[in-house]
């Protein structure tokens, strides 16, 4: 067990070190960030005075080494706009796109399961085919028009709901949440349910197939047998079946509302990791885009290590032991 | 289910966040990247940070120079400026202001860390500082430089009980954000928040919001859904496609001015041969058509100004001849919005021995200024019309600029802000010197010996009418007969408010604060 977790975390590394080289080469190609955040008034001199003043005036392999060096001391470096540490402005922003990633996550799951379980029931009734239909809505809408559809219709059609930023939020362990306050929840119901719509639809169809499939199983023709009630059947013998795969792609897709945070964030003004990301790409600011995708690459890696071991746990054939050659 | 359970639960809480009378709440497209007043000049620090900290002098809405935290300035000789201070003026933690934070603002400018663009800028052509009592300063420069009360209305003072080495951090947490102005820091989170709470014993007029929030939105439509929601009392960069709608609601008022800023085209016309101007076989032309001045000067002619400004602007905006639009210092009486001619544009061309055109691309920028990509897209149909096939290429704005000045377009749309006509044609059309420092934004490399004697002339001199004389003769030379650079138009800048609650000074910096917001009564709304 304790090799498996070590391994994983020196794959991780290999995968952080290759990310860091592509977003050297990826910024140095697109431009020079002097030429994006200097004053237009600028003359030669002054933007040759900055480039100095950020380190860019050396080679780019040297900018690399020293890039390397110092996060081996777990400094990602300075981040050429706000001039604080990187890492330090990104952990600030990780608890807003975390919240928003698990909200979704849970509104997604919370409709998702209920559906797909009735869809693969009663694949033939006319709420089933409704909610297939539906579902295809979900997967084919794309997040920034959908964001944009909500904002207009509960925020400034009905007024309902706060469409800006992340309202008031409450402290536990010295990191600021919503979850706590009715007017942080108001302010993360909206991004939520546009990040949760684009994973909704993939939820209900694997829980549908996953009922069709065990509602086929000879366990569930002896429970029927035997006389238990249908209820029971659906909870315990086809429900729990189905769930398996659900676990684990929802572990995996994890990085997908990831991703898409960054568009709903960005609609949303949502002060998280994602909007910040886009902000930093158009300025050039390396030393952020380089904390984005360290903690991005490293919240993968321990999310997809819990799924695995939660995996193990449920499914008693998987093994964490490096198969020995005989 | 229970989406609509949540939904009505957190809706019937939702219209908690309402409009106070005396707290203004302020959506802005781009926040300050730092509370750091000398780390970054760019637009939006420069004028966001002012509602923390004062400058010497400032600009009126008509960009002269008027006194703030100096009460009178005169140049004592060609290389001395003095300037009496206000005796006062006390800093956010009671300090008073004198002399001292002058100078120690002005040794801390070049010191600043990891500056990405530095304030230098403004202070690098002065030789010292001599502090004559404690009010009164001297400002010695290397060279003349009739511009120095300009370039002083950018620094921004702090005080000098801060520490030496004061960082860039400090400020942004605001142990060390003190100043002399309006409004006194009370928290920032970048990309988030950056709120202000009223100077009780400031110096001026009292400001008139007990507090203001000013949160960054990045996203155009969302910032207008944010003020129609009531989530914001204003909201500064007004898109375009929302003008008319927000126009029509009653419960939003516009406020709009033209912006001193010039959007053209520049054409190479230093080249003996361009990359992308060439025959209609697509064979690159020798020599270079755009370095004849008939040739640019049909390109303009073609160029129907006024459709750009109604049909791709909505009317947000006035068409252009020069830098700034007239009555400005150095503004020419005589030049005027060139009218639609696509006759003489092809007369012109005839004469100057393309007759059949050629072939041409005009490059963009797609996400910088308002519908960017499709005034390019219409002005290269206007030059399609007198025979130059035109295509047109946009790029995002991070690979535009740095290829635009590596010269690697033959043509390219773009806008330039300046808030003096002396420093636009010293940056934009006086010709490419490194070492001098001009020309820096004249990426098309447009050289002209005339010009060049002027605007260096204009730039040493005191007299104001003389220097009227030159920089007008400069920008006719330069924007009508030798059509160095074709003036399109100027854009505005528009502000919306919830109406009835507040009332916004629009202004042709561009600037968002809350100083130019005034407050109506809760009476009348």
């Amino acid at each position: 067990m304790a090799g498996f977790v070590l391994r994983r975390v020196a794959q991780s590394l290999v995968v952080i070190l290759v990310m860091s080289v592509l977003v050297f080469l990826a910024v140095y190609a697109i431009g020079n960030p002097i030429e994006a955040l200097i004053d237009p008034r600028a003359t030669q001199a002054d933007i040759e005075r900055a480039t100095r003043a950020l380190g860019l005036d050396r080679p780019l392999w040297e900018q690399y080494v020293t890039f390397l060096g110092n996060i081996a001391q777990g400094d990602a470096g300075v981040s050429w706009v706000f001039n604080e540490p990187a890492l330090k402005i990104m952990l600030q922003r990780l608890p807003a796109t975390l919240e928003l990633v698990t909200a979704a996550l849970l509104l997604s799951l919370a409709a998702g399961i209920p559906l797909g379980l009735y869809a693969g029931y009663r694949p033939e009734s006319r709420f089933s085919r409704a909610i297939m239909a539906g579902s295809i809505l979900g997967f084919s809408l794309p997040a920034f028009w959908l964001g944009l559809m909500l904002i207009l219709i509960f925020g400034v059609e009905l007024n309902w709901l706060p469409v800006l930023g992340r309202g008031e939020t409450a402290e536990l362990f010295g990191i600021a949440f919503s979850f706590f306050t009715l007017d942080g929840l108001a302010h993360l119901l909206l991004p939520a349910l546009t990040l949760a719509l684009s994973r909704v639809a993939m939820i209900i169809r694997l829980v549908r197939a996953g009922v069709r499939e065990a509602a086929l199983q000879d366990y569930v023709r002896f429970a029927r047998a035997k006389g238990l009630s249908e209820g029971r059947i659906l909870r315990v013998h086809i429900l729990k079946n189905a769930l398996i795969p659900v676990i684990t792609v929802v572990g995996a897709d994890f990085a997908g509302l990831l991703a898409f945070a960054v568009v709903t964030e960005t609609v949303f003004a949502w002060p998280g990791m994602g909007k910040l990301i886009v902000d930093s790409l158009a300025m050039l600011d390396r030393p952020m885009v380089v904390a984005y995708l360290m903690t991005t690459v490293l919240l993968f890696v321990v999310v997809n290590l819990i799924v695995d071991l939660a995996y193990g746990v449920i499914d008693p054939r998987v093994s964490f032991a490096r198969s020995e050659r005989p | 289910m229970l989406f609509l359970t949540a939904l009505l639960a957190v809706t019937l809480l939702a219209s908690e966040a309402r409009a106070q009378p005396d707290h203004l709440r302020i959506g802005a497209k781009i926040g300050p990247s730092a509370i750091d007043p000398h780390y970054h000049s760019s637009g939006e620090n420069n004028t966001l940070l002012r509602h923390i900290y004062d400058s010497l002098v400032v600009l009126d809405n008509r960009l002269r120079v008027r006194p703030s935290l100096a009460t009178t300035w005169r140049n004592v000789a060609p290389l001395v400026w003095e300037f009496e201070l206000r005796r006062d003026v006390r800093f956010h933690d009671g300090t008073p202001f004198s002399a001292t934070d002058v100078v120690f603002t002005f040794e801390r400018i070049p010191k600043v860390r990891n500056s990405p663009g530095s304030f230098e800028i403004f202070t690098r052509r002065i030789a010292r500082i001599e502090v004559v009592d404690n009010y009164r300063l001297r400002f010695h420069t290397k060279r003349p430089h009739p511009f120095l009360d300009h370039d002083l209305s950018a620094v921004m003072i702090v005080p000098h009980t801060l520490d030496a080495h004061v960082d860039t951090p400090d400020f942004n947490r605001g142990t060390a954000a003190i100043g002399t102005g309006p409004y006194r820091y009370a928290g920032w989170t970048p990309g988030r928040l950056f709120s202000l709470v009223r100077n009780e014993g400031y110096w001026g007029q009292r400001p008139v919001w007990r507090s203001v929030n000013l949160v960054p939105i990045s996203s155009d439509p969302t910032r207008v859904a944010a003020l129609l929601n009531n989530e914001v009392d204003l909201i500064d960069h007004v898109p375009l496609a929302d003008r008319g709608r927000l126009n029509s609601d009653p419960e939003i008022a516009v406020f709009a001015h033209e912006a001193a800023r010039l959007m053209f085209v520049h054409l190479d016309s230093a080249r003996a041969r361009s990359p992308y101007v060439t025959d209609h076989q697509g064979k690159v032309l020798d020599p270079n058509p755009l370095r004849d001045a008939r040739v640019r000067r049909a390109l303009s002619a073609a160029i129907d100004r006024a459709a750009l400004v109604d049909h791709l602007l909505d009317g947000a905006g006035s068409p252009a001849a020069q830098i700034l639009p007239p009555d400005f210092e150095g503004s020419s009486d005589t030049l005027r919005p060139e009218d639609h001619a696509p006759e003489r544009a092809r007369r012109l061309l005839a004469e100057a021995g393309y007759p059949e055109g050629f072939r041409l691309t005009l490059h963009s920028p797609s996400d910088r200024y308002p519908n960017d990509a499709r005034v390019a897209q219409a002005i290269a149909q206007m030059w399609w019309r007198i025979g130059v096939v035109t295509e047109v290429e946009t790029l995002t704005r991070n690979v535009f600029f740095p290829s635009a000045a590596r010269q690697e377009f033959s043509a390219y749309f773009a806008g330039w802000a300046e808030l003096t006509v002396a420093n636009a044609m010293a940056g934009l059309v006086h010709s490419y010197d490194r070492d001098a420092g001009l020309g820096s934004g004249n990426r098309a490399r447009y050289a002209n010996s005339e010009v060049d004697r002027l605007v260096e002339e204009a730039l040493t001199l005191f007299d104001p009418i003389r220097r009227q004389t030159l920089l007008s003769r400069a920008q006719e030379i330069a924007f009508r007969e030798d059509q160095g650079l074709i003036p399109l138009y100027h854009p505005d800048y528009a502000w919306a408010a919830r109406a009835g609650h507040v009332l916004y000074d629009a202004n042709m910096e561009g600037a968002t604060q809350a100083v130019r917001a005034r407050r109506l009564e809760a009476a009348a709304r």
